[in-house]
């Protein structure tokens, strides 16, 4: 678990959730990302990035730029965006070392890799820039609105349709990932900041509204589902969708199943027995099971976040 | 025609600064007392009191570098006017590093003036504002071996003699410079250096307005001519206005405070400041020196030549920090940031 309030990342035990120690990363860790034995975390109070080593080491190289948050995989480079800045961090992960710096739109956040392209969300500048991950050049840009902040970024399995969520904007945007076009738009509800690109719709989870948006991917048409508290994510699992709520202690799914969880959860990681939760407001990360219930609960440090099972 | 005569404006000016005391006193505030407030005292270098150059006036070469009108409407007496346009030339640098002082140019305008590099200068204008430090910086970047000084209140802290109207112009002489390359660093120096500002690496100080610095959305302060806005990655913001208390430098003790506790500069190591272009930064690169910092740097390029790179990984900018030291600094007279090459 990335706890980004005491600077750590806090380890547990799979099966039990017993804690097996705390490793000093540095400030402000949120995501982590795992390559051939090697665990980077994204510190986002830093201009470096910190390397959890297999013996357990920490190492810390620099990025340059601060405010590393998310990470995507492609053509064998580890991509991270700068959020504070305008670039995005391409490493190697074998040496590992920083092999070039991207520019992209300010304050790049979430990306996404797909067929050796990386889909970069700008929350400033109103683009998903575009970067060819095997010459590590901005191939170009989808421009999405000078006002637009954008948060998800998402590629459906086809490789055909590329989406972004506009916090600002209130909308689903659609694009086209090889001419880099706007295809079109849908409306959504209130501070919405993340999606899921699933195999025939996009979920928008809408924290300000409470809705849960279930969009076609041609963005024809859509279901919305009210009467969430803070929904943050969905994922599906066994073949159905379930809504992470932030401000409810219960996993909720969108045909009316649900469970009861410890606290409200910010961040999911599906696994085949469950998810793991990430409980940012009350230093804690459990093990739910969707139709048994909590499996265990474990406290963590300050304000959990990325989850990473390794 | 120059006129000699005492500082009338300035008594008229003084006997109209009566304050009635809530008990019924009178203080009054004589041109002696606005000159006795511009001495400093402490280890502070380059700032001057008035009382300290009129004793020395005729001894040391005068350099007054306000804008014209200002100049020929009264000036120190024998003072000479450096036109601020004759000193912002920079030039690409050989090597095709970026944008470095232009020291030949510079060393002619300097030239111009019937300046040797000898002779000791005392550098004044309406405040000790950046039009003033840009002139010490020039110098300095020609490796003048006479001593630089910066007169403390500007001239309206002046009640010696005074000159008025067109001044003689002074025999121009040919000004052998001595290039400081250690006083400026350029594009590439810095972009080397991205993410150890202000860490492990150098002090970086964005001296501009907090909006700039911050890229805020709207504001009046990102220039149009900016391909990006924000700031240098790592660079802290102190905006250099906050040197200045009305027309003299502020106290010495709060500055240092503010540089070494507040903005975590460490004055035995290199400083980098830098500005929208190279005339503001210079306010704070003096007053740096003035307190006591060893080693400060002009980015001369500034942030317009850095903003403006097709090269973004390489110069990046940031926009998402919020590392800005406050300061309630005010400015006096005419010598704002907003100044015209004149």
């Amino acid at each position: 678990m990335c706890c980004q309030g005491d600077g750590v990342v806090s380890v547990h035990d799979f099966e039990t959730g017993n804690p097996i120690g705390k490793i000093p990363v540095g400030g402000h860790p949120v995501h982590a990302h795992a390559i051939d034995g090697r665990i980077f975390v994204a510190t986002m109070d830093e201009r470096t990035l910190s390397v959890i080593e297999p013996n357990g080491d920490v190492e810390r190289f620099r990025v340059g730029v601060l405010g590393p948050s998310h990470f995507a995989s492609a053509a064998g480079t580890l991509f991270v965006t700068c959020t504070a800045g305008d670039v995005v961090a391409a490493i190697d992960p074998f040496e590992p070392r920083l092999l070039a710096r991207i520019g992209v739109g300010a304050e790049p956040h979430e990306l996404v890799a797909h067929n050796n392209r990386v889909f970069v969300g700008s929350r400033r500048d109103g683009v998903v820039s575009v970067i060819d991950a095997t010459t590590l050049e901005r191939c170009g840009d989808v421009e999405v609105g000078a006002d637009a902040r954008i948060e998800g970024v998402g590629i459906d399995h086809t490789g055909t349709r590329g989406f972004a969520v506009d916090r600002r904007g209130e909308r689903l945007v659609g694009f086209a990932p090889t001419d880099l076009t706007v295809t079109g738009t849908v409306p959504i509800g209130s501070d919405a900041y993340d999606l899921t690109v699933a195999d025939d719709v996009v979920y928008v989870p809408a924290q300000g509204s409470g809705t849960v948006h279930v969009v076609e991917l041609d963005l024809d048409d859509q279901r919305v589902h009210p009467g969430f508290e803070r929904p943050v994510e969905v994922h599906e699992w066994d073949e159905t969708a379930w809504v992470v709520d932030r401000g409810r202690a219960r996993l909720e799914s969108l045909t009316g199943r649900s469970v009861e969880i410890p606290a409200g959860a910010i961040h999911a990681q599906p696994t085949d027995h469950g998810f793991v939760l990430a409980h940012y407001d009350d230093a804690a990360v459990s093990f739910v099971h969707p139709t048994t219930g909590t499996v265990w609960t474990a406290e963590t440090g300050a304000y959990p976040l990325g989850i990473l099972l390794v | 025609m120059t006129t000699d005569r005492t500082r009338r404006a300035l008594l008229a000016a003084a006997a109209g600064s009566t304050v009635l005391g809530s008990a019924g006193c009178v203080e009054i505030t004589t041109p002696a007392d606005l000159a006795r407030a511009t001495d400093i005292t402490g280890n502070v270098s380059y700032f001057v009191g008035t009382e300290w150059l009129r004793e020395r006036l005729g001894s040391v070469t005068v350099l007054d570098a306000r804008q014209e009108r200002f100049f020929r409407a009264e000036r120190i007496y024998g003072a000479r006017r450096v036109p601020l346009g004759t000193i912002i030339a920079r030039t690409e640098s050989n090597d095709g590093h970026g944008l470095v002082p232009d020291t030949d140019t510079l060393a002619a305008a300097i030239g111009e003036l019937g300046v040797a590099p000898d002779e000791d200068i005392v550098v004044y204008g309406d405040t000790v504002g950046a039009r003033v430090t840009r002139t010490v910086f020039v110098l300095h970047a020609l490796g003048h071996r006479g001593n630089v000084h910066v007169l403390n209140g500007g001239f309206m802290a002046w009640n010696g003699r005074v000159g008025t109207g067109r001044a003689s112009t002074p025999a121009p002489v040919t000004y052998d410079p001595d290039p400081k390359p250690d006083l400026w660093v350029h594009r590439a120096w810095l972009a080397d250096h991205v993410g150890t500002f202000n860490d492990d690496g150098p002090g970086l100080i964005d001296v501009r307005e907090p909006d700039a610095y911050v890229a805020a959305v709207g504001s009046d302060a990102l220039e149009d001519e900016h391909a990006r806005h924000g700031h240098l990655p790592g660079a802290v913001n102190v905006h250099w206005m906050g040197n200045i208390d009305g027309r003299s430098l502020a106290d010495p003790a709060e500055l240092y405070q503010r540089y070494t506790a507040d903005a975590g500069l460490t004055p035995d190591e290199p400083v980098v400041v830098y500005g929208n272009d190279n005339v503001d930064p210079t306010q704070t690169w003096v007053t740096l020196r003035a307190i006591g910092f060893d080693d400060v740097r002009l980015y001369d390029g500034g942030f317009g030549e850095w903003a403006n790179q097709d090269d973004q990984g390489r110069y990046p900018v940031e926009t998402g920090t919020t590392a800005v030291v406050d300061v309630d600094g005010e400015i006096g007279g005419t010598d704002g940031g907003d100044f015209t090459c004149n």
